[in-house]
């Protein structure tokens, strides 16, 4: 039997140095690639899968599932293209919700006035409900995608949470109409509607941006800023239109760890009716910097909102940088008036020299078409959220109704025109700022922004014609 | 408490002082486990023949008087342990021989009848001792008699007691649950049962939670600070292992039932609720097309009662025997239910930040109180059958369950968005089951092969753990107080139910199954081919490994959009719609993975003169894949990893003079990624930035270094210095990566790591009383990329701290008291961890560190009559709170915030659990 123990002894002293003379191996991986579908050319009226192309103009287009535009390829819709989401029963009661566009590569969407596009679902499911339904997923833009630019386009019904195979967005998360955050991309959004979101209209956590002359009405169904922009954004939110929308219309903070600090210009814009849908406590309604941010404010035409300009204290925004002042105020209670400078909400900012904010009642507009003193704001509880039935009424714009076409230019004897800046305020010169922020998106041309600096009447709509042309 | 018990701790030390003196010969000595190397109290010893005898003291001591001159044969006799026959000759009268006796427990593969005989020579007990040293590892172990004499229940609470070794602590309970050892956080650890490795019930990790099995199960617990080749090599701190029950040689029947209190419920009562859940969430029963109802989420779940916290139960039964001819047959069975009522009442501020500072900004100031019912119920058998001392077969089978019903209150100040002007609070009520199972089921055999030239042992093994955490139930509400400057007051408004984004009611499934089957053989032979004996194993292992992960969440949203809905403490009043009825299929949490690992290794041990040499090699090859849920356009949705790691160790142990030994110690060994670390997925946001997995992650690797010192200077005293060194690559950390677009944070390999200590652990026994004490002092350095905020962009830095987990000082102090005619035991025991990071921040300096903990606690047994003892326990007697900080100095702002000093650390958390206490009858047939 010692055989046997003398063979296995060589056999060990033999294995010994076998396993001696290996060494570790490196850590061999191997990971899937993610499937990709090659971008298809646009040969029907139903899109479905990755999709790359030109959308024509004239033309009504379908998706019913999920589309996508690869890394590399371009989505075009030339103007007067109608792209119909073709939506579940009831979103919010489906397992997989609405489709959404999910973008790695560029998204443009060149509508023009008068031959405007429309990203929207199909009429019957037009209804008030529907606006904070999440009828559609939106826009959603991956971190390394190319650009979007939207030009004179409505963007209706979207929002909801993701579904077990929506791209992009992880999770059962948030949809907003357009999400986008890649830093070193560029968001042009000029002369569009975006109507009825059930949160953020627009989120943007990273990018250059340059936002024009849009009018944004019924956006966040309960909760929601838009657009909301986060760290890693710089540029122009300016001659845009807010109707109603739940929380604030424009909103700065740093939140996010972006390597760029967020730096946004908000002025001539106008706010009708903000901040009364918000059911969080602690919100404000009409525009805020908050958190790291800064920016400057000036010439915005803030009516009827929950509260002012915010300049938040706590999280304390970059307050050494921002600049203000130049805000026409309307309110039309008490409570309103109470929070044209909301110190009860935290907010830091002080009454400048150019503000125009008297008691109640005062200071009223002048809108061409919309009674400032339509809706009784002396029923709503001021530091409450407010439900529904307090809402102020049904204003889309564009709506066949007549009644409810409201028009939100100024009459002429408006104390509104020429209380604007025009040339940006010695303190904020002295600190670098410019506006429109130069370099910081390509201008001119299909593909570049249509910019427009400091206007000398309070809002989004001047007297001279220019502004916004909704 | 403390004072009661010193003055029998003093009468002990007088008894000292005046020895009796011996009229007649007298024989004397120690009793010990021969593996643990822990003393045995209480054993019978009795004299063949006559009616003397004796019970041996708490420090394993023993005396029998009276005896004369002539032969005599020792008896000895103890529950689990082989019966023991010693020949004492006493060769005059007055004379007083030292016998000491090392018991072997009754065990498997010490298949030899082997009974150990000392020479009854004055003095010297040398050979006896030197048997129980003679461990290839260095270890340190805890006998199950120690166990039941201490205050503890579970062997998370055991292990804190051991040398090197610290506890991380379970928020809600303050209780202990991983092991951190020698400074080496659970990541670095492995736990194994009968030396069979365990999976883990954690979704996310592979690191087991030592709280789940009762005491009650153990023979002893060991704990390995070096590897041999012929261990699984995936330790750098160290291994724990968990050896159960063995049958023993004759019947054994053990009985344990009390009652206890916790008592903070003597003044708060205990939140209870009604839960009811199906252990799998809708989508994972139904698939993901499925719109889940609203009644697949019971309101009842959100609703907590107050009641008195009921009283514990605690309960344990043992029973063993051997049958058969020649006892072939032996059998063990034991069973342990517990069911406590725990609570914690805790203030803990969440931080963010500075975006201008980088300093820590408090975002929110939350108070909880905590109540949970722990039900723990374990039972274990253990069959072995010897059909001769050669050839032994046994199948052991073991199943450990931890049910938590856990239900959180937490009203959360958010010190942001208008504080304090307008103070919103939202408040929100959590119930959370979480049920963990371990199984195990091995069948082992011991057999000769070829004669007795070449020994075989191999396991077959199959073990199994389970996490089942369904609908834990969030129930998110909000209000609003605002400040009113004409008035100076807050203005409270009522509490609405969350609906907004991000922030409805959370209804949350988790589970996850861990699956292996391993196979082990070794072989083993003895050969005389060079002038001295080497003894040679070698042998292989393979682990199928199979694991499935699911989560889900579905969110509850008020049914109306747009309206309020008042929350006044009665759910049932509000409605409800699902928020996203299809659940989170794409959730990271949602994978399968399998892990197959196959190792052999060589491995030799000889002795020349005085020093002993054990070395080898082992290899380790580590197959690892995924299949994740996220969509398929996402890269990574299936995947493998393999690596091959070749693991030399070699040890000497030098046998300087009869008492005292030098072990020298060289192993490599690793550490493989969590799960979750690795299976990539889309990102992850979580408080501060988005987590991304690195399915490109090295395994860690280390080279550990080890001396250690032992001296027995008589008796069971022990004096071990060790100290050690650990040179580690690849640590695994998280880090922040910054990829120029956003900032994320990664699980990375971090360059170096280095760890070093030393452990001082001495035993010093006196008749009635003994001391225990150890203390560890460990210092480890690791350097990562920090985030540095200033000017509100974030940029990186280096920074150098220690290891998460890792406390520079520990220590342990046990005071044992035992006097036999009385009956009485007790034991008061300190354990102190010094500070350590108990959360690594993103941002530099910012760690969150657990301040020091001293803890103490007492245990004491008193005999009433035959067989039974009253039993009485309190744990945490001084109310020691778990403190969490972050190292940076506070400065008010312009207003003030509670809890908070300027010019001291900022608080994060601080939670108090106050004491536990337990009163129960043992009753023990032997």
């Amino acid at each position: 039997m010692k055989t046997y123990n003398r063979i296995l002894l060589a056999g060990s002293a033999l294995m010994l140095f076998a396993i001696a003379s290996c060494k570790n191996s490196p850590t061999s991986v191997n990971v899937s690639a993610p499937q990709r579908q090659v971008g298809q050319s646009i040969t029907s009226d139903t899109l479905s899968g990755a999709i790359k192309g030109t959308l024509l103009t004239g033309k009504t287009y379908y998706f019913k599932n999920d589309i996508q535009v690869n890394a590399g390829d371009t989505l075009l819709l030339q103007n007067n293209v109608h792209l119909i989401a073709l939506p579940p029963a009831d979103p919010t009661q489906a397992a997989t919700p609405g489709p959404q566009i999910s973008v790695f590569g560029t998204f443009i969407s060149l509508g023009a006035k008068g031959a405007e596009n429309w990203i929207t679902v199909p009429d019957d499911r037009k209804t008030y409900l529907g606006l904070d339904s999440g009828l559609w997923g939106g826009i959603q833009f991956d971190a390394n995608s190319g650009d979007c630019i939207i030009k004179w386009t409505h963007i209706e019904y979207v929002g909801g949470p993701s579904g077990p195979n929506t791209a992009i967005v992880p999770n059962d998360d948030h949809r907003f109409a357009i999400w986008y955050h890649n830093v070193n991309g560029h968001v042009i959004l000029e002369d569009s509607w975006i109507h009825g979101s059930v949160d953020d209209p627009v989120r943007v956590s990273g990018g250059h941006i340059s936002m024009f002359r849009n009018t944004w009405e019924h956006c966040g169904s309960d909760g929601g800023d838009g657009p909301n922009i986060k760290s890693g954004v710089t540029g122009d939110i300016a001659y845009n239109l807010f109707i109603g929308n739940c929380t604030n219309g424009a909103k700065l903070s740093n939140l996010g760890g972006a390597s760029v600090q967020t730096d946004v210009n908000i002025y001539n814009n106008t706010f009708v009716n903000c901040g009364f849908r918000t059911v969080e406590a602690g919100r404000a309604g009409s525009t805020n910097i908050e958190q790291g941010a800064r920016g400057t404010e000036y010439n915005n035409l803030i009516v009827n909102c929950k509260t002012g300009f915010r300049l938040v204290g706590n999280p304390v925004a970059d307050t050494a940088h921002t600049y203000y002042d130049y805000q026409y105020y309307y309110g039309q209670s008490d409570s309103i008036v109470l929070g044209f400078y909301p110190n009860y909400l935290g907010g830091i900012a002080v009454p400048k020299p150019h503000d125009v904010a008297g008691p109640t009642g005062a200071n009223d507009p002048m809108f061409v078409n919309y009674n400032v003193n339509l809706i009784d704001f002396n029923s709503f509880h001021p530091f409450e959220p407010q439900p529904d039935n307090v809402e102020p009424p049904y204003m889309n714009l564009v709506a066949a109704d007549a009644s409810h076409v409201w028009n939100f230019r100024l009459k002429p004897g408006s104390p509104c025109i020429g209380k604007g800046t025009t040339t940006v305020p010695a303190d904020a010169q002295a600190g670098g700022v410019q506006i429109p922020m130069p370099n910081n998106v390509p201008i001119g041309g299909d593909f570049g922004a249509d910019q427009q600096g400091l206007g000398a009447d309070m809002g989004c709509y001047q007297s001279d014609g220019s502004g916004n042309q909704h | 408490m403390f004072f009661r018990y010193c003055r029998p701790l003093a009468c002990g030390f007088v008894a000292l002082l005046f020895p009796i003196l011996a009229h007649a010969s007298s024989i004397t000595g120690t009793i010990i486990d021969a593996d643990s190397h822990s003393p045995l109290p209480g054993v019978r010893i009795a004299v063949v023949g006559t009616h003397t005898g004796a019970i041996s003291g708490l420090d394993g001591t023993y005396i029998i008087r009276n005896l004369h001159a002539g032969k005599y044969s020792l008896h000895i006799t103890y529950s689990t342990y082989r019966d023991t026959n010693v020949k004492v000759d006493l060769a005059s009268e007055d004379a007083m021989d030292t016998v000491d006796v090392a018991l072997l427990p009754f065990t498997m593969s010490g298949g030899n009848d082997v009974t150990v005989s000392a020479k009854a020579e004055n003095g010297s007990d040398v050979s006896t001792l030197e048997r129980v040293r003679t461990s290839e590892n260095v270890i340190n172990a805890v006998s199950a008699r120690s166990i039941e004499i201490s205050p503890d229940i579970n062997v998370a609470d055991v292990s804190q007691r051991v040398s090197g070794v610290s506890m991380t602590r379970a928020g809600s309970t303050g209780a202990a649950q991983y092991a951190i050892i020698r400074g080496m956080d659970r990541r670095y650890n492995y736990t194994t049962v009968n030396g069979i490795k365990i999976p883990s019930p954690d979704n996310k990790n592979r690191y087991v939670p030592l709280d789940i099995f009762p005491s009650e199960l153990l023979d002893r617990l060991e704990v390995y600070k070096t590897l041999t080749p012929s261990m699984e090599g995936d330790a750098i701190g160290g291994a724990m292992n968990l050896v159960l029950k063995q049958a023993p040689d004759h019947l054994v029947l053990n009985a344990k039932i009390a009652s206890g209190y916790d008592g903070l419920f003597f003044y708060q009562k205990f939140n209870t609720v009604d839960f009811h859940a199906s252990s799998e969430s809708p989508r994972v029963q139904f698939g993901n097309d499925y719109t889940a109802p609203l009644s697949a989420f019971p309101l009842s779940n959100f609703n907590p009662q107050q009641i008195q916290a009921p009283a514990n139960q605690y309960y344990a039964l043992t029973y063993g025997n051997r049958f058969l001819d020649n006892d072939a047959l032996g059998v063990i069975v034991s069973g342990t239910y517990q069911r406590n009522a725990r609570g914690a009442n805790s203030i803990y501020f969440p931080t963010t930040a500075d975006q201008a500072t980088s300093l820590p900004y408090l975002t929110d100031e939350e108070y909880r109180t905590y109540s949970t019912m722990q039900t723990r119920e374990a039972a274990m058998a253990n069959i072995d059958y010897r059909a001769d001392p050669n050839n032994t077969l046994q199948l052991f089978g073991m199943y450990a369950n931890l049910n938590a019903l856990e239900q959180r209150d937490n009203s959360d100040t958010v010190l942001g968005l208008g504080w304090p002007q307008s103070v919103r609070i939202d408040y929100s009520r959590r119930t959370e089951e979480t049920d963990q199972a371990i199984a195990n089921v091995t069948l082992s055999g011991n057999d000769d092969i070829w004669g007795k030239d070449l020994e075989a042992d191999w396991h077959l093994a199959y073990s199994r753990a389970i996490l089942d955490q369904p609908d834990r139930s969030t129930l998110n509400v909000y209000g609003e107080n605002r400040f009113d400057s004409a008035t100076g007051t807050y203005a409270h408004e009522p509490f609405y139910v969350n609906s907004s984004a991000g922030t409805g009611s959370p209804r949350t499934w988790t589970t996850s199954d861990d699956q292996d089957k391993s196979v082990y053989l070794t072989l083993k032979s003895t050969e005389g081919l060079f002038e001295f004996p080497i003894e040679l194993s070698y042998g292989g292992m393979y682990r199928l490994k199979n694991r499935t992960a699911h989560y889900d969440n579905y969110e509850l949203h008020p049914n109306n959009r747009n309206t309020l809905q008042t929350y006044n403490g009665n759910v049932f009043i509000d409605t409800f719609t699902v928020w996203n009825p299809g659940g989170s299929a794409q959730d990271p949490l949602n994978y399968t993975a399998h892990e197959n690992v196959g190792a052999g290794f060589a491995q030799f041990n000889f002795q020349v003169g005085k020093v002993q040499t054990i070395g080898g090699v082992r290899l380790e090859s580590t197959d690892f894949g995924w299949e994740s849920q996220v969509p398929p356009t996402t890269a990574g949705k299936t995947g493998s990893i393999q690596y091959l790691d070749v693991l030399p160790s070699i040890g000497f142990k030098y046998n300087s003079t009869e008492n005292q030994d030098w072990r020298l110690s060289y192993f490599s060994s690793i550490s493989r990624p969590n799960f979750y670390e690795v299976i990539p997925s889309n990102p992850v946001p979580t408080e501060s930035f988005d987590f991304i997995p690195n399915p490109y992650l090295n395994r860690t690797q280390a080279q550990n270094f080890d001396l250690r010192w032992e001296y027995f200077p008589g008796g069971l005293d022990q004096v071990l210095f060790g100290a050690f060194y650990k040179n580690i690559q690849d640590p695994i950390e998280y880090s922040v990566v910054d990829s120029l677009t956003v900032t994320y944070i990664e699980p990375k390999n971090q360059g170096n790591a280095t760890n070093f200590g030393f452990e001082a652990d001495i035993r010093k026994y006196f008749s009635d009383f003994g001391i225990e004490a150890n203390y560890t002092y460990t210092n480890s350095k690791i350097t990562t990329e920090k985030v540095v905020l200033a000017n509100f962009t974030p940029h990186e830095e280096l920074q150098t701290r220690p290891l998460q987990g890792q406390s520079e000082n520990i220590g342990n102090l046990s005071l044992l008291y035992k006097n036999y005619e009385a009956g009485v035991d007790g034991q008061l025991s300190a354990v102190y961890t010094g500070p350590a990071i108990v959360a690594v921040s993103e941002y530099k300096d910012n760690d969150v560190w657990q301040n020091d903990i001293f803890q103490l606690d007492f245990s004491a047994e008193k005999k009433i009559f035959a067989g039974y003892s009253l039993y009485f326990k309190v744990t945490n007697i001084l109310n020691t709170p778990l403190e969490e900080t972050i190292h940076r100095t506070y400065q008010q702002g312009a207003y003030p915030i509670s809890n908070q000093t300027s010019g001291q650390d900022y608080l994060v958390r601080k939670e108090y659990y106050d004491r536990n206490f337990v009163l129960g009858i043992h009753f023990s047939l032997e």
